[in-house]
């Protein structure tokens, strides 16, 4: 292992003139390794991210999700250091990293590592001239470096592609390149900006599962920028939903997937189960989230029987997310208004979420 | 024909040297000014708008002289460099400066080619600019700097030709002196000819060398 950064990181200041005392004596939460505090970014007068907050604990792969446009690669932006918040700061383990600049801001960069959804690699260079770049910048010894780059390009398993130019690799050999690159320092956070969305979804699995395998072997922490759901469920300990810039639900996958209680999530969420256009018109269709004990109970033909209503399943799945398994149906009712509506509320006694498929909003009795 | 041959020989070795020397000299001029350019430009890795502004006035007023006018005008620098403002010496100080804001924009276009996205990796790996720069920008812009060169070279074939019509030497020279003073159409065509030998080669040649960076990408 390579180990001549480690006097540099040291060398880090903790505290920097330009960041008032106040903000670095407000203690930071006990135990994040990332911490976004209040960060806010316009552009042309737009504001971009609104007063974003986030608190990554070590070791955890983080999701930021939401729609194009949400704001959530700049936030991406202003925490790996690419981009200076108009207002808020970004901690790394504690220390305050944002308003940084020279050396200092170098430094600090370098306990970061980004990957991007283009790859952004060095045409120039081959695989393994791409991971060497920042071990070269950080003024590593040649042949410590050889080492590190030999060992990186081994680890996402392209050692044997180590010279070849990267112009003529595939989508998932670049981004492994990338991810190589992006380790070359020993970072403590690494960054993904729509790392899989390039890629097929195959390759997406390749890919996500080898953050995983990085995240447990160096000890990680990981904070993920998608709009893919399936991301989020794949990889992600925890999440936070973005929409119109600003971070309007966070909290662990499990609760997202089985509770969604913004419009912005409750949308992400249905979107692992689109529905047609045709399917809209047959009002009322309507969306069942199973979560918890209600996914192992007879719950539909239990209701058949005991309500005046006949339901016809459209379509359904089950998630895995965080260990836990949710069931999705999207159903429509037939009979009386007044049978429907008792259904549902009985549903909703049995722990059975159901919410119109059209508008997104809950039921209620 | 041994005879035109005789003739030609001299110039084509004095127009190759000046155009040579003074694609040496506007690339050292001109490059670092490019470089400058791209680095300070708004949304650069150091945006500096003022300077930004003056530089860019500065270049592009210094393009739009005539090269004709733009040498008469520069007799006295000539003669503080080299020491006179005749010969083929002589026409490197007024060539290399009517070619450098031209090298300027050359390296300032191939370097704002690179993707954002690339300096952005180059950024996050916590590099230094001088070292994004060289290790990472120039290399990156290659084909585009080499195909902007042989560019250069071309046109400064062509001023060369002018300088030699006020005394620098060379092919445009020879052109003038035989071919219109002493009605020597065939010396004028010759030399026209070679002319346009040298502007074929260098494109291909810069062509090749393009060809050659991009296959081992």
């Amino acid at each position: 292992m390579f180990h001549a950064e480690r006097p540099l990181k040291a060398a880090l200041p903790t505290s920097h003139p330009s960041i008032d005392d106040k903000t670095i004596q407000a203690a930071s939460l006990p135990g994040s390794k990332l911490e976004l505090r209040s960060l806010t970014k316009s552009f042309g007068g737009k504001a971009v991210v609104r007063d974003a907050s986030i608190s990554v604990r070590p070791g955890a792969v983080y999701g930021v999700i939401g729609r194009s446009g949400a704001g959530k690669s700049t936030l991406l932006r202003m925490a790996a250091l690419l981009e200076t918040p108009d207002t808020g700061i970004a901690l790394y383990g504690g220390s305050p990293v944002s308003g940084l600049a020279g050396r200092a801001l170098l430094l600090a960069r370098r306990r970061a590592g980004v990957v991007f959804q283009s790859f952004n690699l060095f045409g120039s260079r081959t695989a393994a001239g791409n991971v060497a770049f920042p071990l070269e910048a950080a003024g590593a010894p040649k042949a410590a470096a050889r080492e590190r780059v030999a060992m990186l390009l081994d680890l996402v398993g392209l050692a044997d592609k180590a010279d070849k130019p990267v112009g003529r690799f595939s989508g998932g050999e670049k981004q492994r390149v990338a991810i190589a690159r992006a380790l070359a320092n020993e970072p403590e956070i690494l960054f993904c900006d729509e790392a899989t969305s390039a890629l097929d979804p195959e390759t997406t699995r390749s890919v996500l599962d080898l953050l995983l395998s990085i995240r447990d072997r160096l000890g990680l922490t990981v904070l993920m920028v998608t709009h893919q759901m399936e991301v989020v469920r794949r990889v992600c300990d925890e999440v936070a939903v973005m929409d119109a810039g600003r971070i309007v639900e966070t909290g662990t996958v499990e609760s997202l997937f089985a509770s969604p209680r913004t419009k912005a999530a409750k949308r992400l969420v249905a979107d692992l189960l689109p529905l047609e256009a045709e399917e809209l018109e047959d009002d009322p269709v309507c969306r069942l989230r199973f979560a918890g004990k209600s996914a192992s109970q007879p719950v539909l033909s239990r209701l058949s029987r005991e309500f005046p209503v006949e339901v016809n399943i459209l379509r359904g799945t089950i998630h895995e997310a965080g260990g836990s398994r949710f069931g999705e149906l999207v159903v429509t009712f037939q009979g009386e208004d007044a049978a429907i509506a008792a259904a549902k509320d009985w549903l909703k006694s049995q722990g059975v979420a159901a919410e119109s498929a059209v508008t997104g909003e809950a039921y209620h009795a | 024909m041994l005879d035109l041959l005789d003739l030609l020989a001299r110039p084509t070795i004095e127009t190759i040297a000046m155009v040579a020397a003074s694609t040496l000299a506007a690339v050292l001029l001109g490059a670092p000014v490019g470089l400058l350019l791209y680095l300070i430009a708004p949304g650069g890795l150091s945006e500096r708008p003022t300077l930004r502004r003056v530089l860019d006035r500065a270049v592009n007023a210094l393009r739009s002289f005539p090269f004709i006018i733009l040498m008469i005008m520069l007799f006295p620098l000539s003669r503080l460099v080299v020491g006179t403002s005749i010969g083929t010496a002589a026409a490197v100080v007024p060539l290399a400066i009517a070619a450098a804001p031209f090298v300027a924009r050359v390296v300032e276009s191939a370097l704002s080619e690179i993707d954002r996205g690339v300096v952005d990796a180059a950024v996050s790996s916590g590099a230094s600019k001088a070292r994004i720069a060289f290790a990472i920008l120039l290399p990156e812009a290659m084909p585009s700097l080499v195909s902007g060169l042989s560019l250069t070279v071309i046109n400064l074939i062509g001023y060369s030709a002018m300088a030699g019509a006020i005394g620098g030497g060379g092919l445009g020279d020879l052109a003038v002196r035989f071919g219109y003073h002493r009605f020597r159409i065939d010396v004028m065509v010759a030399a026209v000819l070679v002319i346009l030998v040298l502007v074929e080669g260098t494109q291909a040649a810069g062509n090749a060398v393009v060809r050659r960076i991009k296959s081992m990408r």
